[in-house]
């Protein structure tokens, strides 16, 4: 077991060399996106990702915003996807479905990280109870 | 009038309860439940509260229950003890509403297509990939719009999505730039 522990901590540290200790960092956008395709499990594709996302923040959302995101998502690898079937009510033309990667999961604990350490400084000054503002 | 007489008020609630524990148990979500029947979310939570006071009417009703229940691959028998047989009317209206729905907007049905210049503007900014995925959502979202607002309103939905996807799309293509202008760069500090 020892053996094995030293031979994973070299491989996580060359890893991290390769990488160059690289951190994750999600636009706004990128993250709601991810959020968006944990939800819908196996649906999520472009339509169900734009409705979903529209009424949950409450704002107008376009096609083209999801796919150009999604475009970025799978090239950092934060998501693969694949293609579905094709119905006639798309006119014939088939579905991608989108399904979030382990380093996507990453990304979004590392945003939910760093935004945690940003709330747990300023949190109590914007609490309205304590009418530090 | 007098078929709607007969229900029990407390029926719709009991059949509300039983469809959405079949549901559930399914593991479906609402989203599920709209998304592959047509049916609005409104009209499916209004049928699992059994609160069918915001709704069309008594036999247009019952074909939503109908669809609901077909969809969820309840047999009619297992719907009589909630649900009082059904009428002539109510075969006709499910008949309409089937046919609206399934015919005229699920098989492609040739006259519900998006406006043509709208989708070939954004044609030119999409990757081949791109262009059966994302013109194929659309054209989904278009005949879901035109079946529950009308065409005109299909028609400004399907035109305000292709102006608001542009700009990130031409943003992206300005980015692709970017890059063949840095390895023009590149090329021509190695070979000058």
């Amino acid at each position: 077991m020892g053996i094995l522990y030293n031979v994973e901590e070299i491989v996580n540290i060359s890893l991290d060399e390769f990488m160059g200790n690289q951190k994750y960092y999600l636009g706004e956008f990128e993250e709601i996106v991810l959020l968006a395709i944990i939800r819908l499990k196996g649906n999520a594709y472009g339509v169900a990702l734009r409705r979903l996302i529209e009424e949950e923040t409450g704002r107008g959302t376009s096609i083209g915003a999801v796919y150009t995101t999604l475009e970025r998502l799978e090239k950092k690898r934060y998501v693969r996807s694949r293609q579905g079937e094709a119905t006639a009510e798309r006119g014939g033309r088939a579905k991608r479905y989108f399904r979030i990667e382990g380093a996507g999961v990453a990304a979004l604990n590392e945003t939910n990280e760093i935004r945690a350490r940003m709330w747990s400084g300023i949190a109590p000054e914007l609490d309205p109870i304590s009418g530090a503002v | 009038m007098s078929s709607q007489n007969k229900y029990n008020p407390s029926q719709p609630k009991e059949l509300g309860r039983f469809l959405k524990k079949v549901r559930e148990e399914q593991g479906h979500t609402v989203r599920d439940v709209c998304d592959s029947t047509r049916l609005s979310r409104r009209i499916v939570l209004s049928i699992e509260e059994g609160d069918f006071s915001n709704l069309p009417g008594g036999m247009f009703n019952r074909s939503f229950v109908q669809i609901y229940a077909n969809w969820l691959g309840i047999d009619k028998s297992k719907l009589n003890p909630f649900y009082i047989e059904l009428s002539q009317d109510t075969e006709i209206a499910e008949i309409v509403v089937v046919q609206t729905i399934d015919h005229s907007i699920s098989t492609g049905n040739p006259h519900i297509k998006p406006p043509k210049l709208a989708e070939y503007l954004l044609y030119l900014f999409l990757s081949r990939r791109e262009r059966i995925n994302l013109l194929g959502d659309l054209e989904e979202e278009y005949r879901d719009v035109a079946i529950k607002f009308g065409k005109r309103h299909a028609k400004l939905f399907y035109y305000k999505q292709v102006f608001t996807s542009l700009a990130p799309l031409i943003g992206r293509s300005i980015q692709k730039l970017r890059y063949i202008a840095w390895l023009l760069e590149l090329w021509r500090r190695i070979y000058f």
